[in-house]
């Protein structure tokens, strides 16, 4: 048995003494807090040893361990050993655990009533991460003491900079909604239906920040790494962290509302439970193989359906069910929404977020729910613009009208006063967009209401901001929100594309820029890119995409290359590349066919194969006619069966020129040779390139920056809050 | 009934119909290929390349070739687009076109790859026979 076996078992042990004494101090027994603290401190430390302990396995390269033959390798850099760590669902549920407990320890640290329930709370999925690193972790050696000597490797495609950080800051955005669905559990058990807002609130704020930061990564990621030419693909994957996150989202305006009208109690604890069953189906649907094949993401099943089901429903049975026993317990609304106020507009908001979640969720788990009533189907990529393009609009709108607005009762006509400018100032952009040769209706209604939310919030933010940074940040959000809205909709609905052939050496023209494919050159790491000059109106540069050829996933690596402007992106994405392998670069022969190249005349006789242990020697009989002579010639290639190495060897021709064989085809019994004076043509090769332009991308990360600016200010103001509230009840 | 409620309801309603139509209209059932061959709209196929025979046109972006099944059953299907590079390597490859004229017209080709690990044992495999 291993060390990070024996420290799991004392993490999960430690995980169920920490949740029944949190349950006895929950209970009013004040004797139960000091080993509740002790034993969910002894939990963090032995999942930190776990954690650290995995990462030693792998850079000491412990292959008997079959995590770390299965996601490293001896070759692989350090970096990248580093990143194995969540390259595997055991290693993820590991790290999962590790971050949801070091929240919890944050949260130990509040002296609050509520503090003890939440903690319970908290501490169950703990339990149940616990046991599944027990029975499923990356600690299982293999059995009979027979083991690989070197490991598998990870798949280059997550051997990226992005990597080593995306999923991290993924998974903590992901765990982290834990914290308001415990605290709103503590809520519901306490009967203290208002208090756990203030409570809720960093964390709620916590985790928009954190999960938009880890889609944005995702989105940076995709875009500059692997080449679809968007940021966002409407994967399951990136779905699966965004249906949190909209009800997340849902729940910090259900908040604000609560706190300041004292309505919507029980809507609030709803989005609360919410958020986090949405994390653990996604979780369900991303890892259990249900959506295997309809995904280009490889989803392995571990056997653990079972498991993430009963792990779901278990949370959904607690949440909804406490939900349903308090429900006429929790009072109604101290007076009714106001009818034409901030808090009915942020209502209305609230409902738009949870439709956008629902009909992503109804997309992304279309494969089970058609497999109800047929054949499993998947909708396609084009559901989810359709669906979210006409309720951006609204959101739009309302992301410009809310702000304007009074909490609790607006007068009609100040309002419009005050909307005025911020109308006019969308229109005109609108007006702009329509001249630029934006026709349709959808898209120039979402650019309407983006560009009217940036008019109005520019001006409460500004005006917030006078009057002290807090008054001005959720505004600030507002407003990088409505960049973000305008950038995706000029990006990925205007840019201009078009699939271009490059054959070396020769100019082609595409979208007005005119590039020639100069070859390939190898970077220091050993990574093939092609060079490609590019003549733009706007500047000259040489593109110098990634296309090189991975042995692990027996295809092209791509990587585009991206040149920036401040209006625009030009996006130079390879997609092939045609006649690059060994065998296209020679000349092919039938058996018996004679073929005259230059002043010489070949023919291929036949095959001569001698088998060896290890080694297979092919020779190919060759007649060749020079200067009115005919010489045999056998040029050989060996290929040795345990390196997979082929090594050709060169006969010679008696004006000095040598032949060689480059390729055989075994299936048709050709053969490809290398022979002097080749036509030109046959050797270069063609590179297939998509060129395209990006409008506006800038804006999609200014907005983005700015909305996690927003976010991380809002959880200061909001931690501030709770620490000013916090003296005054003790 | 206020304004909020209506624009509520209003804001449900659409979402409901625009979610039914685009769902009905967007989703691409994984049917057989004797289904597919039934069928009119959009449809996924997956299988494995049936034999080496393909037609590949780099310049054209044109390609053809016969998938085969689980069962056995060989489905013509012709795509015009950008061809996956490692194409021949695919250990599955899924279409989503639709029916026509004796053959499957594929507007999207996803090809999933060998693992490094599976890739040699059948290197190996092929070595040996």
């Amino acid at each position: 048995v291993s060390l990070g076996q024996i420290l799991s078992w004392i993490a999960f042990l430690a995980a169920l003494v920490a949740g029944l004494a949190f349950l006895a101090a929950a209970g009013g027994r004040e004797g139960a807090w000091q080993p509740a603290r002790i034993a969910y401190r002894v939990q963090w430390a032995a999942l930190l040893g776990a954690t650290a302990f995995l990462w030693y396995i792998l850079f000491t390269h412990q292959f008997q361990f079959q995590y770390v033959a299965s996601y490293s390798s001896r070759a692989m850099p350090a970096r990248y050993i580093y990143a194995a760590f969540w390259g595997g669902q055991e290693g993820t549920f590991l790290l999962w655990a590790l971050i949801t407990c070091t929240l919890g320890l944050v949260m130990m640290r509040l002296k609050h009533a509520l503090t003890a329930p939440a903690m319970f709370f908290l501490n169950l999925p703990l339990i149940m991460l616990g046991l599944v690193t027990v029975m499923r972790g990356p600690f299982l050696t293999f059995p009979g003491g027979r083991f690989p000597v070197d490991g598998q490797g990870l798949n280059p495609l997550l051997q990226d900079p992005w990597m080593t950080i995306h999923p991290p800051v993924l998974f903590t955005g992901f765990s982290s909604l834990v914290a308001p669905f415990a605290i709103a559990m503590a809520g519901l058990v306490r009967r203290d239906y208002d208090g756990w807002v203030k409570v809720v609130m960093p964390w709620a704020v916590f985790s928009l920040g954190i999960l938009a930061t880890g889609f944005i990564m995702g989105g940076v990621w995709a875009y500059k790494v692997l080449g679809w030419g968007g940021y966002w693909g409407w994967d399951p994957v990136e779905n699966g962290s965004f249906i949190p996150w909209l009800s997340n989202i849902a729940l910090v305006h259900g908040l604000l509302v609560q706190r300041v009208t004292g309505s919507l109690r029980r809507t609030n604890f709803f989005f609360a439970v919410t958020s986090y069953v949405l994390v653990l189906y996604a979780s369900f649907l991303t890892r259990s193989g249900v959506l295997a094949d309809f995904s280009v993401h490889s989803f392995v099943n571990l056997g653990l359906n079972g498991f993430l089901l009963s792990f779901l429903f278990m949370v959904m049975l607690v949440g909804y069910g406490m939900l349903i026993f308090r429900l006429r317990d929790i009072p109604g609304p101290p007076q009714p929404l106001g009818n034409f106020s901030r808090e009915s507009m942020m209502w209305l908001g609230q409902l738009v977020f949870m439709l956008m979640c629902a009909l992503i969720t109804v997309g992304m788990s279309a494969p089970l729910l058609t497999r109800l009533v047929g054949p499993a189907s998947n909708v396609q990529t084009s559901y989810y613009n359709l669906v979210n393009a006409p309720l951006a609009i609204a959101m739009g709108l309302l992301l410009g009208i809310a702000p304007l607005m009074r909490w609790r009762r607006q007068e009609v006509r100040p309002f419009v006063t005050a909307a005025l400018p911020a109308v006019v100032a969308a229109l005109v952009v609108t007006v702009v967009a329509v001249a630029l040769g934006v026709r349709d209706p959808i898209p120039m209604l979402v650019l309407f209401g983006a560009a009217f939310a940036l008019a109005a919030n520019t001006v409460v933010t500004v005006r917030g901001f006078r009057a002290g940074w807090k008054h001005g940040v959720a505004y600030l959000g507002h407003l990088g929100a409505a960049m973000l809205l305008i950038g995706i909709i000029a990006s990925s609905g205007y840019g201009r594309s078009v699939q271009v052939q490059l054959p070396e050496g020769q100019e082609r023209a595409a979208l007005g820029y005119r590039l020639r494919f100069e070859g390939m050159r190898q970077d220091r790491e050993g990574k093939d890119h092609a060079m490609i000059a590019v003549n733009a109106p706007e500047r000259r540069f040489e593109a110098l995409p990634y296309m090189f050829w991975s042995e692990f996933n027996q295809g092209y690596m791509k990587k585009p290359h991206i040149e920036r402007f401040i209006t625009h992106d030009i996006y130079i994405s390879p997609l092939d590349m045609a006649g690059a392998d060994p065998g296209a670069k020679g000349v092919w022969f039938e058996k018996g066919e004679t073929k005259q190249i230059g002043q010489v005349k070949y023919t291929f006789v036949d095959f001569d194969r001698q088998m060896g242990t290890d080694l297979v020697r092919v020779a190919a009989r060759m007649r060749v006619e020079i200067g009115g002579r005919t010489v045999p010639v056998r040029p050989v290639l060996e290929m040795n069966m345990k390196t997979g190495i082929p090594n050709s060897i060169p006969d010679y021709l008696p004006g000095g020129g040598s032949v060689q064989i480059a390729s055989v085809d075994p299936n048709t019994g050709r053969v490809a040779l290398e022979v002097p004076g080749m036509p030109r043509s046959q050797a270069g090769s063609i590179l297939a390139v998509e060129v395209s332009t990006k409008p506006l991308i800038n804006l999609v990360w200014l907005g983005a920056i700015v909305m996690l600016g927003s976010a991380f200010m809002s959880v200061a103001r909001r931690v501030l809050d709770l620490k000013r509230a916090e003296p005054a009840k003790a | 009934m206020n304004l909020k409620v209506m624009l509520a309801l209003a804001l449900v309603a659409a979402a409901v119909v625009i979610g039914v139509t685009s769902f009905n209209k967007t989703v691409t059932p994984y049917i057989s290929f004797a289904e597919a061959r039934r069928s009119s709209g959009l449809v996924q196929v997956n299988g494995v390349l049936a034999d080496k025979s393909y037609v590949m046109k780099q310049e054209e972006q044109y390609l053809s070739f016969r998938l085969r099944d689980t069962r056995g059953e060989v489905l013509p299907i012709e795509y015009r687009g950008v061809i996956p590079g490692n194409f021949d390597q695919a250990t599955s490859i899924v279409a989503i076109g639709r029916y026509q004229d004796g053959k499957f017209e594929a507007e999207q080709l996803l090809v999933k790859c060998p693992s490094k690990y599976q890739a040699e044992a059948e290197k190996k495999a092929g070595a040996s026979s």
